[in-house]
């Protein structure tokens, strides 16, 4: 109880000296909390897209950067709509079952943006009305619901149904035949990238990935393997600087505390004096000292578990294209650490303080 | 009550050497006295003071409190000691400037166990005892130096100590002032309370029922000298 009484009454004295530490401890906790939540989500990602890419290989034009590629931000890199053919009259052609021609575009539509996606499918002839399939998101974006129709780059589309879960994942993406997808964008001629099926039995992958990249010019082969492989690799080399940086975030933390403590250690010399003659035992002054370092370090980590939000928000959008929230299970263990980390940090002051002589502070004026 | 043996206190010396705060001095003091203690500058008077506290672990020697001998205890159960047997008394006051007088004085009821109510109801009781229930909600930067002092002396008796240990209680007060604390103080010692002084002021000190004098560490009298206050 007393603790309590003291720490209340030196709160409302130096209360920005403890929102200095608090905040402290809330950046460095922002900080760990966002890494460890993108990081988790990039991991993630390195399944989904294993998942969502299965055996096949992607072929694009070498020009296209591969992460923009993937958080769906597609430039005007092209392949000729030939290609296709190309492939399939070669010697390659044995070892690949299926070859999927698309182009992709970002689009402003409606209320936001949709991703145009052309495919060389069998689409069913509607007369006037070009066929499109949407992701719920795109649907949304440009208020049609199924069997509606709506218009994008100035042609009209009927919405043949609104796919959920949609195919690759793409939420946001109109889906419709490929010269409709050239016309709309206005790159007729042009293909994004080529999706190429097969069990590669027969062939060393690395090694079909080479012939097709001849036979290709301008085109780059990514086997879902390599990408995976390289992906993993990413995440790996993040998870191995988390260590690092969880290190040196809480030394952060325990620097800050422990300078805090000491100099608070230093300041209140005389009142800690007067504690030991009133009665004050010295484990109750150092456990003085780490109950207001942890209450600090506490409240720290719930704030900076909460800073996290926008900052991983932010940082998802920007790094992984998909909206990410700090884990609600971070929360306990975040202000936890810290509480624990600052508790700590301040022993070595609180240890100091509760070894003062209090005949001399006690009797200095 | 109190029963110093032979104690002995030694400092090392900033330049080298030793300093001998107290050399062997040898005290006893019954339940109800008030006893000043003088002496000049560095004669060891505090030092003493705090010995017979708890506070200053001697060199040699022993300090029996009742049947308790004070420096047989570890630093814990030393502390205890202070909580409910002792009560210390400063020049400088020394009161907890973000705490309001009562805050003040129920400190010690809270460390020694009390709860928040029994400690301001203590703290309460002891200052409308002492004259100063109207302030008890102003904090000591709103108090007068003998106010102050007052509060002081509250905090030292909240937790009925068998001993009251006062060290140069008016040396930061005028004369006036100085005269009504130890007034107070012989109030307080007229109703049973053990009250031990220290004080450079031989007129205050001659207020007191008995006063030792120390010189360079040790008694200057044996036996000590009776005056009439």
């Amino acid at each position: 109880m007393w603790m309590l009484f003291i720490f209340i009454g030196d709160l409302r004295r130096r209360w920005a000296e403890y929102a200095l530490g608090a905040a402290a401890v809330a950046l460095v906790v922002a900080a760990l909390v966002t890494h460890r939540a993108v990081t988790a989500s990039a991991e993630e990602s390195v399944h989904e897209l294993a998942h969502r890419l299965g055996r096949n290989m992607l072929v694009v034009p070498a020009a296209t950067d591969l992460s923009a590629f993937h958080a769906r931000r597609f430039g005007s890199e092209a392949l000729p709509d030939t290609y296709p053919d190309t492939i399939r009259s070669s010697r390659v052609a044995e070892h690949v079952r299926s070859i999927e021609a698309r182009l992709y575009g970002n689009v402003r539509a409606g209320t936001g943006e949709v991703v145009v996606v052309g495919q060389d499918l069998d689409w069913p002839s509607l007369g006037d009305a070009e066929p499109a399939i949407l992701g719920a998101e795109a649907a949304r974006a440009l208020g049609v619901a199924a069997g509606g129709t709506f218009s994008l780059g100035g042609r009209a589309f009927l919405a043949l149904r609104i796919a959920d879960p949609p195919p690759d994942g793409l939420d946001g993406a109109v889906f419709m035949p490929l010269a409709a997808a050239q016309r709309v964008l206005g790159r007729p001629g042009e293909l994004s990238a080529l999706r190429l099926g097969g069990c590669w039995c027969r062939i060393d992958v690395a090694t079909l990935a080479g012939e097709v990249e001849k036979l290709v010019p301008g085109a780059r082969a990514v086997t879902v393997a390599g990408m995976v492989k390289a992906q993993k690799g990413s995440v790996e080399t993040m998870q191995r600087y988390s260590t690092v940086l969880h290190l040196t975030g809480f030394a952060v933390v325990a620097l800050v505390i422990g300078s805090l403590a000491a100099s608070q250690a230093r300041r209140r010399a005389r009142e800690l004096g007067l504690l030991v003659a009133v009665g004050a035992s010295p484990r109750a002054l150092a456990g003085m000292f780490a109950l207001q370092a942890a209450i600090a370090g506490a409240v720290g980590g719930v704030v900076g578990w909460a800073l996290a939000a926008p900052l991983t928000r932010q940082l998802g959008a920007s790094l992984l294209a998909s909206p990410l929230a700090p884990p609600a299970g971070l929360l306990l263990p975040a202000a936890g650490l810290a509480a624990l980390v600052s508790a700590g940090a301040a022993l070595v002051p609180a240890a100091r303080a509760a070894s003062l002589d209090p005949t001399v502070v006690l009797r200095e004026s | 009550m109190i029963r110093v043996d032979n104690l002995t206190k030694t400092f090392a010396a900033p330049g080298g050497g030793e300093v001998h705060a107290l050399a062997g001095v040898s005290l006893w003091i019954d339940r109800g006295e008030f006893v000043a203690v003088v002496g000049r500058s560095g004669s060891g008077k505090s030092t003493l003071l705090f010995a017979m506290g708890g506070l200053a672990t001697p060199t040699a020697g022993h300090v029996q409190l009742g049947e308790t001998r004070v420096y047989d205890l570890d630093r814990e159960a030393r502390a205890a000691l202070r909580r409910t047997e002792v009560g210390f008394v400063f020049q400088t006051f020394n009161l907890v400037p973000y705490l309001t007088c009562l805050e003040n004085v129920a400190l010690p009821a809270l460390l020694a166990g009390s709860s928040r109510g029994e400690a301001t109801d203590a703290a309460a009781r002891v200052l409308e005892r002492l004259g100063m229930s109207a302030r008890s909600r102003h904090r000591p930067a709103q108090l007068s130096v003998g106010e102050r002092q007052r509060v002081g002396i509250g905090r030292a008796l909240v937790n009925g100590p068998r001993v009251l240990l006062a060290d140069e209680p008016t040396g930061n007060l005028d004369p006036a002032t100085a005269d009504q604390v130890v007034d107070l103080l012989r109030e307080l010692n007229g109703e049973g309370q053990t009250i031990v002084m220290v004080t450079h002021d031989l007129r205050l000190a001659a207020r007191a029922g008995r006063i030792v004098r120390l010189r360079s560490g040790a008694l200057d009298t044996d036996p000590p000298e009776r005056v009439t206050a």
